[in-house]
């Protein structure tokens, strides 16, 4: 790379204060999972007694890697291929993992958005009618029968799509401060008020006694299956979106000397609140639902994910009394929740690429966002979206977010740079950090996700997910990897039209080794301190 | 509900909603505390967040 032609980084965006970025940081970490995936897994891993491993996992991997990702944006200050390029050179590639995976996962999430979106508007009429499976299915998503590859587009949704992408790219064409920030502040304090009061009125329908008691009601012999501790680690890792790139991104956005770990408490707290609050909202209603229907929550089914959402919760909606104005305050709610955290995705690539390339936000927001739309409408909107999308979902959260915090803490290790990772966050934050976080960051962590990336890949192997034909997971599954690949081997490989190497990390701190810091652009390695 | 039940529900609630609360009272009284000396480091060192 030559320093005469390309020119200095420009001046980085910033939030305009501690709260707006706590708002952003909540906004990423409250997403669809808060809200259709926990209080099905805690069910399903012990009801009550998963609350125990739950809040270990909170405490011991949660927290501790949220506080990497900010230590590592906060102190290299960019999107990941920087960050990770900053540190050394040949780790720019899995700076660009990380950028996949935001870019993979952004495609589906939006189809989501749409379709939550689409059954606010039906709640106002009930248009589910009485079989709310095969509205969803047949009516609304007009499903295969078998998975395939199909070319037919469902148009309702695709018009719904291009509505919540151009929304989306409003936002981020407004920038950190105008867009990320404002928007956040409006919708985080919206979707508590819309979720309490959904809350407020399933704790008082029919039934839902016996709900919150099958969810809390504490099955202590689960604590002894290691697999409830691997459930509870999984979700708190995915439920806090750590480890790919969004906290480095927004950690970026903070200023040098901002305090970390406190807003990073804060975060952590209002993300696993939430999940309970909503454990209780969606235990209550599905109370109310089995007593309605005369049977056990036991026999319920559809409890997490897409069919408690789309199947479920209609159905439930149709049964109680006022029940558009239910189906409008949970519909809303999942878009909102869904929205904060596709924005927090986008501007992780759009990040990279304005790093990378030069671009300001505005021009990154609408080539990315751009891009991203035509993916999102091409693979997902089509007839047999559904099947793809849980495909791609089970791959790229297991596989490559697993995969991805298993590499990045590998590396922190070998490059023993979790000790220089510890001394930022001290310098400045208001809760400091000692041996007991390197001992989790550094031992505990990395074996429990060790654990779970070898269980899960053996898992995939040896069993079709989902049912699916062989060649349909390979395509889509493992094809989502390979995608991914090939993006980092794109990117990686394409010259830089900033000066990434440019740069001083601060405070400066004994025994860093990061790559290059010339201030001629030039590129080598050489302790920062023999700079200063 | 059940005894445990309740208990379990009370004291997740408890602990999650009085640690938010907590470290929003921790971080608060910290930014206060350190605004004066931080106004002071930020005018001498021109930080307004970039590179």
């Amino acid at each position: 790379m030559s320093s005469t032609t390309v020119p200095a980084a420009k001046s980085r965006e910033a939030w305009s204060g501690q709260a707006g970025f706590i708002f952003a940081a909540i906004g990423s970490a409250v997403g669809l999972g808060n809200i259709w995936r926990f209080p099905g897994v805690a069910y399903e891993n012990g009801g009550g007694a998963f609350v125990l491993p739950y809040l270990i996992a909170m405490l011991t991997a949660g927290l501790p890697i949220l506080f990497v990702d900010y230590a590592l944006g906060n102190r290299y200050r960019g999107g990941p291929p920087t960050v990770f390029r900053r540190i050394r050179k040949k780790l720019e590639w899995l700076g660009w993992f990380q950028t996949a995976i935001c870019f993979v996962i952004i495609l589906y999430y939006a189809v989501i958005i749409a379709w939550a979106a689409s059954f606010a508007y039906f709640s106002l009429d009930l248009r589910w009618g009485e079989d709310t499976t095969k509205f969803f299915t047949q009516d609304f998503l007009h499903l295969t029968a078998k998975p395939g590859v199909t070319v037919d587009f469902v148009g309702p949704i695709v018009w719904v799509l291009i509505g919540v992408w151009a929304l989306t790219l409003f936002i981020l064409a407004s920038g950190v401060q105008k867009g990320l920030e404002r928007s956040n502040i409006i919708f985080i304090p919206l979707l508590v008020i819309l979720f309490g009061a959904l809350v407020v009125r399933g704790l008082f329908l029919p039934g839902a006694i016996d709900g919150l008691n099958a969810f809390f009601t504490p099955n202590w012999a689960a604590l002894a299956e290691p697999k409830v501790w691997l459930a509870a680690y999984a979700h708190i890792f995915f439920s806090l979106s750590i480890a790919f790139g969004i906290m480095i991104t927004y950690s970026s956005y903070l200023k040098r000397r901002d305090n970390l770990t406190g807003p990073g408490l804060v975060v952590g707290f209002a993300n696993s609140s939430f999940e309970i609050l909503a454990g209780i909202g969606v235990f209550s209603t599905l109370g109310f639902m089995a007593q309605q229907q005369g049977v056990q929550i036991a026999d319920l089914e559809g409890i997490k994910g897409v069919g408690l959402s789309f199947m479920t919760f209609p159905s439930i909606v149709s049964q109680m009394p006022g029940g558009q104005v239910f189906g409008v305050l949970f519909f809303t709610s999942l878009v909102l929740a869904g929205l904060t955290s596709l924005i927090s995705l986008l501007q992780v690539v759009s990040a990279s690429f304005q790093d990378k390339f030069g671009w300001t936000p505005r021009k990154a927001a609408i080539i990315v966002g751009s891009v991203s739309a035509i993916f999102s409408v091409l693979i997902f909107a089509r007839t047999e979206g559904l099947h793809t999308l849980d495909t791609v979902d089970k791959w790229v959260n297991e596989v490559g977010i697993v995969g991805s915090a298993i590499i990045m803490l590998a590396v922190l290790l070998a490059l023993k740079m979790l000790p220089v990772l510890r001394d930022h966050l001290n310098a400045h934050s208001s809760f400091k950090v000692g041996p007991i976080w390197l001992g989790l960051v550094g031992v505990v962590v990395p074996l429990v996700l060790l654990s779970m990336f070898v269980l899960e890949v053996l898992n995939v192997l040896r069993n079709p997910y989902s049912g699916y034909p062989v060649w349909f997971n390979a395509l889509f599954g493992w094809g989502s990897i390979g995608l991914m690949a090939i993006l980092v081997a794109i990117f990686t490989a394409a010259k830089w039209r900033t000066s990434p190497d440019v740069f001083k990390p601060e405070p400066a701190l004994p025994n860093e080794r990061i790559h290059a810091v010339s201030q001629h652009g030039g590129a080598h390695s050489a302790p920062t301190q023999e700079e200063s | 509900m059940t005894t445990s039940a309740i208990f379990l529900m009370i004291a997740a609630l408890a602990f999650l909603w009085g640690g938010l609360a907590i470290s929003i009272v921790h971080l608060n009284k910290y930014t206060a505390s350190h605004a004066a000396a931080r106004a002071t480091e930020d005018a001498v060192a021109g930080d307004l967040g970039q590179d």
